[in-house]
Parts: C-alpha cells; sequence; structure tokens
C-alpha cells in the first residue's frame, strides 16, 4: 500500500510539471504537414525534425495533416495553442492562394515565420516518347493548334495549376489543362503517353530524369538549374515567368519571442549543418533551400503582391 | 543477373532482417486485425523507424508489417463480422456465415493458406516478370481506369445477397457518399457545409469501420446475433486438408492472378481486387448459389487476391517509381529515406542485390506470416468466447479509436458514427452493405477518371472506343450485367 501511494504521489508530481516549465522547450514539439506520409513534404519534415530534436534537447514529432490542398495542416497551424509547441509546414503559393480561392479560417497574417527548407521550382516535363525535344517545339505545336495540347498538373488552383496558368498568360499559349489528385498520377499519364506534357516541380522529377523516363523542356526557376543543363529558364526564353514552391516551418502568430528565438535558432544551425545536407540534399535527393524568418517574410510577401496580381489579371474564381 | 539474385537472397537472409520480419509480422497481424487500425496505418507508423536501418531490414520491418496486416484484416471479418481492414471488406461474405456454421477455424484456416498462397504468387511474379509487367501499369490511362470501374461496379450485381433492386440501391448510396467532396475540375464543394474536413471526401477507412463494426455491436445489443459454442470446434475444424486445398487451387490461381493485375495497375487499390475475386470465383464455380452462405470459395477468393495485391503494387513501384497501392505509396517514402529512388535503376549494377533483398524480404514474411497464422488459430478463436458484454464497448472502442487515428480529429469519428447508423438501417431493411463499399471506392476514381478522359478527349467520348483496353472492358460490362440477372433469377427459383 505504501509503494502505490508513493507511486501515485510521484506520478502527480510529474503531472504538474509542464505546468511549471520554465525552459522552452520542455516537452516534444509536433510539426504539422499538410501532405501524406511518404511526400517529398513529409520526408524534408521527419529530417528536419531529427535535426532539430538533436537542437532542442526534446523530440520533434511529424504529425500528417493531409488534404483539402494543405488547408487542414495550414488552418491547424493558424488556431494551435500559441505555446511554441506546435508548429507546422506552410507553403507559398498554396497556403496563399487558398484564402484567394475560396473561405478558409486563416489568413496570411496568422502565421509566425521560423524558416524555409525547401524550395523548388516548377518546371515542365514531356515524355521521351512524345514528338517535342525543345520548349521550342512545344510552342511551336501548341500555337498551331491552341486548345488540343493537355498539360497535366496537381489538382485545381494548386502550385503547378497556377504556374501553368502564368505560363499560358505570358506566352499567350492555350494548353488543356487537365487536374489530377497530385502530381504522381499526372506524371503516370504522361510515362504512359495518356496526356502531352506536366508542370510540376523539381522533386516530383529529378530521379525520372535521371533514369530518361521524362524530359525537361524548360524551368521556371530564376536561373538554370544546375540538375538541367540543357532546360532554359522562361525567362531566358524572354516570358516573365518565376514560379517555385516554398516550404516554410511556421508557428501560429502571437507565439512568444523567447520560444521563437530559439526555434529559429535551433532550424538554422539543423538546416545548415553538413550531416543535414547530406542527408536531406544527398541521399534523400531534395531541393533544400534555408531562408531565416527574415529573409522568407520578405520573399512571402513579395510572393503574395504577385499571386494577388496573377488572380487578378487572369479572373480566377474568388470567394 | 543470377549473381545478383543470390546476393539479394543472402542480405535477407540475414539475423537481424529476419528478426525486423518477425517483429513487423506480429504488429501486422495486430493492427490488421483491429478494426480501425488500417494496413496502411501500420506501414505508415513504421517510417520513422526505418530511419536508422540498413535497406534489408528496413523493408524486412515493412515487409512483415504490409503482408501480415492485409492477412490480420480477415481474423476479426471471419470472427465478429467486422472487417480489420479494406482488405477484409469483401472476406466477410462468406467468412461470417461459416463461423456463423460452427466452422470458424476451417474459415481461418482458408484465410491463412489463401493469403499465403497469393502472396507469394505476386511476390515471385514481382522477381521474375517485374519489368515487362511494369509496361502494363503504363497503358492504363485514365480512360482506361474509367473503363475498369465501370466493369467494377457490375460487381456489385453479384454482391447483392438477396434482392438485387436492394443490392443497386447501396450501390447509389455508395456513388452518393463518394460525391462528397471538392470535386476535381475547379475544386467546387459538394456536400461539404463549408467544412473542410469534408473537402477530401468521406476517408473509405470510416465507411468500413461505419457500416460493419457499429451495427454488429448495435445488432449484438440487441441480442440479434449467432452465439457460437467454441468448445464444440474440433481440432480438424482448424485445418484444411489437402483435399480442400486441392479444391481450392483453381479459385487461389485465378485470384491471385486477379490480384497481381490489380495490384500492377495504379491506384485502383486492394479491396477491389478482393471483390473482382470474390466476383469472378462466384462466376466460375459449381456451387455459386451457395456464396454468402459460408463455403470455403467465398474466403480463399478474396484472401488470395488481397495478399496478391502486395507483389502486384511493388511491380510499378520498384520498376517505374509509381507505387501500386496506398501502403506502397508509403513504401516509397521509405525508399527515398534510405536514399534509394525507385525506377529503372533499382534493377541494375550495384543497386540490384538491394532490391532483391526487399523482394526476398517480402516473400519471406509470407512464410512468417503463415507460421504466425497457422499458430495463432487457436489464439484467434477464444475472440469468439467473449461475452456479449466484453466484445460490444471492445468493438466500438476499436472503431473510434481507428477513426480518430486518421487524422487525429473528432469529426471523423462522427462521420463514422452516422455512416454506422446508416448502416443499421440499412442492414435492418434488407440492403447489403457491400455495394454501398464497392461505389465509395469506384464512385470517386472513376468519376475522376472519366473528367480526365473527357478532358484528353476533348469532349468527345466516341474516342474511348479507340483504345483497345478500353474496349475489353465497355464490352464486358453489359455482359457481366446480362449474366448477373440472369444468376438472379435462376437463384429465385429455388
Amino acid at each position: 500500500m505504501k509503494k502505490l501511494f508513493v507511486l501515485v504521489l510521484v506520478l502527480s508530481l510529474m503531472a504538474f510539471t509542464p505546468a511549471l516549465a520554465q525552459d522552452f522547450p520542455a516537452r516534444s514539439i509536433e510539426t504539422q504537414v499538410g501532405y501524406a506520409a511518404g511526400g517529398a513534404s513529409d520526408i524534408i519534415a521527419r529530417i528536419v525534425a531529427e535535426y532539430m530534436s538533436k537542437e532542442l534537447g526534446q523530440p520533434v514529432v511529424v504529425q500528417n495533416y493531409a488534404g483539402a490542398g494543405g488547408e487542414i495542416a495550414y488552418t491547424g497551424v493558424a488556431t494551435a495553442k500559441k505555446d511554441g509547441y506546435t508548429l507546422g509546414y506552410i507553403n507559398a503559393p498554396a497556403t496563399m492562394s487558398l484564402p484567394l480561392n475560396r473561405k478558409v479560417n486563416y489568413t496570411m497574417d496568422d502565421f509566425e515565420f521560423i524558416g524555409n527548407v525547401i524550395y523548388h521550382e516548377n518546371l515542365v516535363v514531356v515524355s521521351p516518347d512524345g514528338p517535342y525535344k525543345t520548349f521550342d517545339d512545344l510552342y511551336k505545336a501548341v500555337s498551331e493548334n491552341p486548345g488540343t495540347i493537355t498539360v497535366g498538373n496537381s489538382g485545381a488552383y494548386a502550385d503547378d495549376h497556377l504556374a501553368s496558368l502564368k505560363m499560358q498568360h505570358e506566352t499567350g499559349l492555350t494548353f488543356v489543362d487537365t487536374m489530377f489528385q497530385g502530381t504522381a498520377p499526372s506524371l503516370v499519364a504522361l510515362m504512359g503517353n495518356h496526356i502531352d506534357s506536366v508542370v510540376c516541380n523539381v522533386a516530383d522529377i529529378v530521379q525520372k530524369e535521371k533514369d530518361g523516363q521524362v524530359v525537361v523542356l524548360a524551368t521556371m526557376g530564376g536561373e538554370r538549374n544546375p540538375l538541367f543543363p540543357n532546360a532554359p529558364t522562361l525567362t531566358e526564353l524572354g516570358y516573365d515567368v518565376v514560379m517555385g514552391n516554398y516550404t516554410t516551418l511556421a508557428a501560429p502568430k502571437g507565439t512568444p519571442e523567447e520560444a521563437l528565438t530559439i526555434l529559429r535558432d535551433a532550424l538554422e544551425k539543423a538546416c545548415t549543418s553538413d550531416q543535414y545536407m547530406q542527408a536531406a540534399g544527398v541521399e534523400a535527393n531534395l531541393p533544400i533551400q534555408f531562408y531565416n524568418a527574415e529573409d522568407i517574410a520578405a520573399r512571402y510577401a513579395a510572393a503574395n503582391e504577385a499571386l494577388v496580381k496573377l488572380w487578378a489579371d487572369l479572373a480566377l474564381p474568388t470567394p | 543477373m543470377i549473381e545478383q539474385l543470390f546476393d539479394g537472397l543472402m542480405l535477407a537472409l540475414d539475423w537481424q532482417v529476419l528478426l525486423a520480419i518477425l517483429l513487423g509480422s506480429i504488429g501486422g497481424i495486430i493492427v490488421g486485425a483491429l478494426p480501425g487500425l488500417s494496413s496502411t496505418l501500420g506501414v505508415a507508423l513504421l517510417i520513422p523507424f526505418t530511419f536508422g536501418l540498413s535497406a534489408p531490414v528496413a523493408f524486412g520491418l515493412l515487409g512483415g508489417m504490409y503482408c501480415s496486416s492485409i492477412y490480420g484484416g480477415s481474423i476479426t471479418a471471419i470472427l465478429i463480422n467486422t472487417p480489420g481492414t479494406g482488405a477484409a471488406a469483401a472476406t466477410v461474405l462468406d467468412g461470417y456465415p461459416m463461423t456463423q456454421k460452427g466452422q470458424a477455424g476451417k474459415a481461418l484456416a482458408t484465410a491463412i493458406w489463401s493469403s499465403f498462397f497469393g502472396g507469394v504468387f505476386s511476390t515471385a511474379a514481382l522477381l521474375v516478370m517485374a519489368p515487362p509487367l511494369s509496361q502494363i501499369a503504363l497503358r492504363f490511362g485514365p480512360p482506361e481506369t474509367f473503363t475498369v470501374c465501370l466493369f467494377g461496379l457490375t460487381i456489385i450485381a453479384s454482391v447483392s445477397t438477396g434482392s438485387m433492386l436492394k443490392g443497386i440501391l447501396s450501390g447509389l448510396i455508395g456513388l452518393l457518399i463518394g460525391t462528397v467532396g471538392l470535386d476535381l475540375q475547379i475544386g467546387f464543394g459538394r456536400f461539404t457545409f463549408a467544412r473542410f474536413e469534408l473537402y477530401n471526401g468521406i476517408n473509405l477507412v470510416l465507411a468500413l469501420v461505419g457500416f460493419f463494426s457499429i451495427p454488429e455491436a448495435l445488432n449484438m445489443v440487441k441480442g440479434r446475433h449467432h452465439v457460437i459454442d467454441a468448445d464444440k470446434l474440433k481440432v480438424s475444424d482448424m485445418k484444411l486438408s489437402r483435399a480442400e486445398a486441392k479444391f481450392l487451387f483453381p479459385t487461389w490461381l485465378r485470384s491471385s492472378v486477379i490480384g497481381t493485375l490489380i495490384g500492377i495497375i495504379p491506384g485502383v487499390g486492394t479491396p477491389v481486387a478482393c471483390f473482382a475475386s470474390y466476383n469472378e470465383a462466384k462466376r466460375f464455380s459449381k456451387r455459386k448459389d451457395q456464396f454468402g452462405t459460408g463455403i470455403i470459395e467465398g474466403v480463399a477468393a478474396p484472401e488470395a487476391a488481397n495478399n496478391a495485391v502486395e507483389g502486384g503494387s511493388m511491380i510499378p513501384l520498384l520498376t517505374l517509381g509509381i507505387p501500386g497501392s496506398a501502403q506502397t505509396a508509403i513504401y516509397l517514402g521509405a525508399l527515398m529515406i534510405q536514399g534509394i529512388n525507385p525506377g529503372p535503376s533499382m534493377f541494375q549494377g550495384a543497386n540490384a542485390p538491394i532490391t532483391y533483398s526487399i523482394i526476398f524480404g517480402l516473400m519471406i514474411a509470407n512464410f512468417v506470416m503463415l507460421g504466425l497464422g497457422l499458430g495463432g488459430i487457436r489464439a484467434f478463436l477464444a475472440l469468439i468466447r467473449l461475452k456479449k458484454i466484453v466484445m460490444i464497448p471492445l468493438i466500438i472502442t476499436f472503431a473510434v479509436i481507428g477513426s480518430y487515428a486518421l487524422n487525429y480529429r473528432l469529426f471523423d469519428v462522427q462521420i463514422m458514427l452516422l455512416l454506422g447508423l446508416a448502416g443499421y438501417f440499412m442492414r435492418k431493411n434488407g440492403i447489403p452493405l457491400a455495394p454501398a463499399v464497392i461505389a465509395i471506392i469506384l464512385g470517386p476514381l472513376g468519376e475522376d477518371a472519366l473528367l480526365q478522359s473527357n478532358t484528353i478527349f476533348r469532349g468527345n467520348l466516341l474516342m474511348f472506343f479507340t483504345r483497345p483496353i478500353c474496349v475489353f472492358f465497355i464490352a464486358l460490362t453489359p455482359i457481366a450485367i446480362a449474366v448477373a440477372v440472369n444468376n438472379h433469377r435462376k437463384e429465385k427459383r429455388h
């Protein structure tokens, strides 16, 4: 009986410790990911979690809340307790495009940036079995036959679709946008030659391009991607199209400054360490790109402006 | 290539790999059996553990989980009419009636041997014929997927026990449930009531758990279930005899081929393979009117098929980097974490032995599953002895946990309970539940494929007839319907 009493006493005292926490972090931190386990967004989150845990001395855990184009996770982060223990990944343009398209329960002002982990540009790929060997070939074919050539994307008003719309707007070409539930099925359809082209991101096709399963015709980055030395940027070709995907770790607005500083510091140390860069950049083949909180805040502001303008220019549906 | 195969086998026969397979398999049977915990969830939960492990060990763990969880679902499907995973949804059709007839042990033995056959068959196909078979995956574009779904919906007719009309009604209810969510083309919300939790539609797991677990529990409360006397079961009732195995061989072969092929086609998934092979087993059987009353072919067909999907779905994964099922989509992530990038390069040079070790690991997992399954029959049968007062809260608890485990929100649990009530009323009125499940899977899949096909054909749907695979399935559909209607008429006469 006495042993039981002591056990209960100890357990009850332990139950109070979170409330007495002086040092942040005093327990595990959750990072929410708006995409399913196994995808690039999920993998980078897990690798970051591993290295951030080492810096913080507490476990960092990944939870997947897939669905609604990431909206579930974005809302989750925006409305989480502002104690620094619940974080999540937001994306540009995805997180910004949802409020422009439909009613959502968050705004871009609900987030505090911790740091950016991934950046990769959109690009245009075709099947090696098809008739297009350069972007010029594709350009010619589409301008001679507007509204007949299909371009696959990962979903209505998802980043690939937006990149495709921007490209069509700037080049004056008219493709037939074909929606899929994610990039993977669109690439399957491309490799089977059921559609003519796909707009997706670097990480989606890095290995496939190496294996010769797809050909990159053009990228939408600021400069040529060293992975695809033969693919021009659309900017080079004279079109004002720079579209890419940022994956950024964020906390809800109102999280205490001290916690934010600790998290930002830990993320920066984790993402600039050699082992992380080896594990994420080389072994997992992910397009890692660290930007600190100020840097990424500025980029998001610029991207948001550009997106609002694009929405208006193309008269895309608003809520 | 023989050298690389041998190297791969040696890598897989390491004690650490074998231990990983064992642990994964034990976990798999548990995860599979618990209604609500799907096999996809089981594989996903193991991903963090694979981080520090070498590739053969990591995939031994995942392979054991994948393989055994697909089998595990049949245990609760057979014993308490609640499939533990989507893969066992078709097993209830004859599995539970067998338990009601006092043949639970035989049903379990049939399930394990069938699962073993299917798993080994498809893994062998993977080993020997992966590259040529992978081309099938690519031939199935949106138009082909649509016609497969169209044909798949005719399965509803054969699993409509009783009134065909009620079966069709069930199918329509399933189609309706399948429309919930954002539409593909413009993201317009259908039946979402502005709740973002519904934007992705109603998860199949919620429907399965709701339709099968809740009505069963409610029926138990009302005393409307059969009490099985476990003490009266004889030892021979827990084994599959040689004669029975010989009898089942054609069913096993046919179901394994169906499962492997459906696994190769990306996106279709395990439950469809089970219903399709049940359908075909019924079609080719000499005692088709006994399907649904508790006969071993009715358990053998879906069980062989669901494990056959494993090997089949690995084919496009390893050769093309395209996952063929929900579980292999998670495998893809595990491969990337290991620094292995699936695609044609996996079978070349230094990568080949590792790839083969993954395949051999899956093969060995089937043997481990067989051992655990056979050895555990007596233990599983103990489930029947549980009194109602324990069983009912147990079922409901797992139903709630499993629904919550999907996305960690109570909303999903609420949806599951709503579907449970719907399922209860459907059962009360003699409306079968299997057709609704088939429609919930094939409806959204088929609609997306149709919309994509419409886009690709620029509105000219006649172009379906320019594609041979499409023509094949379009032609089969009315034939299947006619045969099913005819069979129903024959059944009514008896």
